[in-house]
């Protein structure tokens, strides 16, 4: 099993790396070549006297190499997984020299280490001392978070006060300034929305941003309610509303939540820059649960995101879900391995129904107020434009239901030339009043949507 | 999202201006949640109205695209892919180029991306359009952009018809040359009806494309044209009449000519001795051949006028007249005082007649070079240009003979040929022309200890053009690698066999059927 090489090319940092992956993927480059189940490597020729040792563990994918490139992963090991892809005859199967064998070893045991950290970490005193310490922590957030909100709410009640008419011709730094003050009062979840809609109302010159701004900011004095009363709400809609502030669950907090087993089909992915940090939101769902899952990947700075799951791969293991009212995000138990790299045929799926799916949302609305965008998978749907709409275009289903594709979807025609004005599968996400596709299927291979969508 | 009109007003001009009535400014539905905050009532509206949306219904179902005949190979799918990613991007137009020759279009995920780029790229537009399939058509067809740029070829009459009547000049012009190429009587009849309407810039954009299917038939309304007022069109018309063979122009010209020379035989096995008078003066029917029309070069007037009225000559004329073979003519011009204005006079008709797909425009390029013509290399600098206009096969005859006259005199005209068919994207020459062509980089290698910059446009230019069918040459005639200044090379050498490995894969893409 391999990735395909579009896959594998999704996985480089960025795009210059993608093409000097390209650039490695050549026999004449590489020595020593091999392979097993488990892993590739290979000797690469650079500019130094030795060659650089390249390696990767196929169930992650993970990489390796001893070249000094800070991009991870480096073109070396994008080049080698290519020329695997495109000629696995030149990999020697065998067993892993001394170098690889050390890697993959030192990779388990760095995930035994865990499981013993963590075991250590269960004790019963341990616990305890942990849960004295964050509790104190807590109880200072919560008194600045109160702070914080008090000051939100005031300002909500100004801007309510003298109208969204005439926001623009205020300074941009009224923005700013709220979000800093919500970052200084830890509600850094409010803080970058602030941020966020603060920039949006002076980007855009077309109609309605008076009513996106508003929506918007509707939501934030809904969180700032709910958070008043919030030992009154469900226990799943308290973690929705304390994520939404900011408040962070621990990883072990989320590892200790009982897993889902399943295999896991990538349905898409939604990449997002905010400011000066990237956000992936890559999209499976459960072959056999049926669930949707969402892993999120972060970057800060220069530094490129982590390599996201390849849209169409197939992963089989756990995921633990972070506790919510509609659990989605997920992190990936250790178990989790990459099993395949398309999903398998399936038979004709019945064609969407779009009030259906609408009524699916509806309801996970009621669970989560807060829910801002819902994955829908649906299948045959045929792309239509109209030229004449400030949305152009919109998915219709086979019973002539449409649903309208948000304005801000790039990708249109390239949508329309896969479908050809044939049905097809879209995968993308509700937004509320408009839907962003993220990928398609069509002729056997999934087409990645994602990009250029601001 | 839609609101009540208090809570619309409210949030726009401010509760200060506007007071929110929660009686009035929320759905009825909402009233017991709402409350009194603006907010507040705007979330619950937000919230009821999203859970409660339904799909747009009697959408009309979209005209599908009809089914494309063969996809490309998977293989050369991917190929394609990696070129758009920007990995040797200069081969995009070979991928087009061969895409069309297999008869295969180009894959659909790749069409928006390929129509966007052609947008500002006439030269990939032309060779997108033939492997556009029937999805690419469809495509355009929808988006107005594109249906402007991507004009329909010869094989759509009626949108052809329709681009002549109402399109943007370059459009008319574009459909011109098809009618032309479809029935050139035809095309001068339609362009002869709205002539005398034409602006005076769309007859000088129009009238170049009559030279698809030049002819005698074309004679009348070029002379007239001799007379437009617009510079520009008197001079297209005239170039035209010098291209077509046998044109009452040429004839002129040729006659004037004949009164200034003097041919002075020197007997057997010897070339002949030629005398020129200047012409005394230039009347009106001079001036409207075009004499004294330009003066590129600097020439003093009379000369000048000689030059002009050489143009317009085939230079096949002065071979049958003189009876000399081509190297006698230029020898013969040569050796006179003028031989200089004559010469140039010469290239440019050879120029012309090329253009004129004349056959022996090819023998007269190479006898630039092969005769012993001592400063073949101070002719118009442009004489590669001029080998451009010859059809593929004699182009590459031509740039074969010049790699063998020499590295002094036919070469850098050769490497300069070599760069503008480069240019073109998709053109690739014979081995045995490779093989000669890499024998001479290597020899200007060894001649030098460091690439100049020059040098790095050669190997360019080499990856374009030179063979890979078979790519065992491409090892050989390298300097030993013991070679002292191998080092400053291994990069330019190391990215030239990778190119040209690269383009190998990629022509085999579309024939070795993996999948």
């Amino acid at each position: 099993m391999s990735l395909t090489a579009e896959q594998i090319l999704a996985l480089a940092p960025d795009a210059a790396s993608a093409k000097a992956g390209t650039g490695q993927a050549s026999l004449s480059k590489w020595s020593g070549l091999g392979g097993h189940a488990q892993a590739l490597w290979g000797l690469c020729q650079g500019s130094g006297k030795e060659p650089y040792r390249a390696q990767i563990d196929l169930a992650g994918p993970a990489f390796k190499c001893n070249c000094p490139s800070r991009k991870f992963p480096c073109k070396h090991g994008i080049g080698l997984y290519l020329l695997y892809a495109r000629d696995s005859a030149a990999f020697k199967e065998t067993d892993a020299p001394q170098w690889v064998s050390d890697w993959l070893q030192s990779r388990e045991q760095r995930s035994e280490k865990k499981a013993a950290k963590e075991a250590e970490a269960a004790t019963p005193e341990a616990i305890a001392a942990r849960e004295a310490s964050q509790q104190k922590r807590q109880e200072k957030r919560q008194g600045n978070v109160e702070t914080g909100l008090a000051v939100l709410e005031a300002w909500l009640e100004d801007l309510a006060r003298d109208g969204l008419a005439t926001l623009r011709s205020k300074p941009s730094r009224d923005w700013e300034a709220m979000a800093a003050r919500l970052v200084d009062t830890q509600a850094p979840g409010l803080a970058s929305r602030v941020r966020r809609l603060g920039l949006s109302i002076y980007g855009g010159g077309g109609d309605g941003w008076e009513l996106a701004a508003a929506r918007e900011l509707s939501q934030l004095a809904l969180l700032r309610q709910a958070y008043a009363r919030l030992a009154s709400l469900p226990e799943g809609l308290q973690h929705e509303v304390r994520s939404a502030i900011g408040w962070a669950t621990s990883q072990e907090d989320v590892l200790a939540q009982p897993g889902v087993n399943d295999r896991w089909l990538v349905l898409g992915a939604r990449t997002q820059e905010d400011g000066r940090v990237g956000s992936c939101a890559t999209f499976l769902r459960g072959e056999s649960s049926g669930r949707w899952a969402t892993l999120l990947q972060f970057s800060a700075g220069s530094q490129a995101l982590p390599p996201a799951p390849p849209l169409g791969a197939i992963y089989q293991g756990t995921v633990h879900y972070y506790p919510a009212a509609l659990p989605m995000r997920v992190l990936f138990a250790d178990d989790m391995k990459l099993v395949g790299a398309t999903p398998d045929a399936q038979p004709a799926p019945a064609p969407a129904e779009l009030a259906a799916e609408l009524a699916r949302y509806a309801q996970a609305l009621a669970a989560n107020p807060f829910l801002e965008s819902w994955p829908m998978a649906l299948e045959q749907v045929t792309p239509v434009h109209d030229a004449g709409k400030a949305a152009p275009w919109s998915l219709r289903a086979v019973n002539g239901e449409a649903l309208a594709v948000d304005a801000a979807f790039r990708q249109g025609w390239q949508l329309h030339a896969l479908a050809g004005g044939h049905p097809l599968r879209v995968f993308g996400l509700w937004q509320g009043y408009s839907f962003l596709p993220l990928s398609a299927w069509c002729g056997g291979r999934s087409f990645n949507l994602d990009g250029g969508n601001g | 999202m839609q609101l009540p009109v208090n809570m619309h007003k409210a949030l726009l001009a401010g509760t200060s201006r506007v007071p929110f009535e929660p009686a009035t400014g929320v759905a009825p539905a909402l009233q017991a949640v709402a409350g009194h905050s603006l907010w507040q009532a705007l979330a619950a509206q937000d919230l009821w109205q999203r859970a409660g949306l339904l799909p747009a219904a009697g959408v009309e179902a979209p005209q599908p695209a009809p089914a494309d005949g063969a996809a490309s190979p998977r293989a050369a799918e991917d190929i394609l892919l990696l070129l758009m990613r920007g990995l040797h991007a200069e081969l995009l137009p070979t991928w087009l180029a061969l895409a069309h020759a297999q008869g295969v279009c180009v894959p659909h995920a790749c069409l928006v991306p390929l129509l966007e780029q052609g947008m500002g790229k006439p030269a990939l537009r032309e060779k997108l359009l033939p492997v556009l399939g029937e999805r690419g058509r469809w495509l355009v067809a929808q988006n107005p952009d594109w249906n402007a740029k991507y004009v329909a070829g010869t094989d759509d009459a009626a949108a052809v018809e329709l681009a002549w009547n109402t399109g943007a000049p370059a459009q008319r012009a574009a459909a011109l040359r098809a009618m032309r190429a479809a029935d050139p009587a035809a095309a001068l009849a339609s362009l002869q009806s709205g002539w005398a309407q034409e602006a005076a810039e769309l007859r000088a954009a129009l009238l170049p494309c009559l030279e698809a299917g030049l002819s005698l038939a074309d004679e009348a309304f070029l002379e007239a044209a001799l007379d437009d007022k617009r510079k520009e069109v008197r001079g297209i018309a005239r170039e035209l009449l010098a291209i077509l063979p046998g044109s009452q122009l040429s004839a002129r010209c040729a006659a004037r000519l004949a009164a200034l020379f003097t041919l002075q035989p020197k007997g057997e096995g010897q070339l002949p001795v030629l005398e020129v008078a200047l012409p005394e003066a230039c009347d009106k029917p001079m001036k409207r051949d075009g004499v004294g029309a330009e003066n590129p070069y600097h020439m003093g007037e009379k000369q000048a006028w000689l030059f002009n009225m050489m143009q317009c000559v085939p230079p096949d004329y002065w071979a049958q007249r003189w009876a000399v073979p081509p190297a006698g003519v230029l020898q013969v011009m040569q050796a006179n005082d003028f031989g200089r204005v004559l010469q140039e006079g010469l290239v440019h008709a050879i120029g012309l007649s090329a253009r004129a797909g004349a056959a022996s425009a090819a023998d007269w390029l190479v006898a630039i070079h092969a005769s012993k013509v001592p400063n073949a290399r101070v002719l118009s600098a442009s004489i590669a240009d001029k080998a451009m206009a010859l059809p593929p096969a004699a182009r590459e005859h031509v740039l074969h003979a010049w790699l063998e006259c020499g590295k002094a005199k036919g070469v850098p005209d050769a490497l300069m040929l070599a760069r503008q068919m480069a240019s073109d994207g998709s053109v690739q020459v014979s081995p045995a022309t490779s093989r000669l062509m890499l024998g001479r980089l290597q020899q200007m290698m060894r001649e030098r200890d460091a690439p100049s910059y020059s040098m790095k446009l050669e190997f360019e230019t080499m990856a374009a053009l030179l063979d890979v069918g078979e790519m065992e040459y491409l090892e050989q005639g390298w300097p030993e690698p013991a070679w002292a200044h191998w080092d400053n090379w291994r990069q330019l050498v190391d990215e030239l066999k990778e190119a040209l490995r690269f383009k190998h894969t990629l022509h085999r893409s579309f024939t070795d059927n993996k999948e």
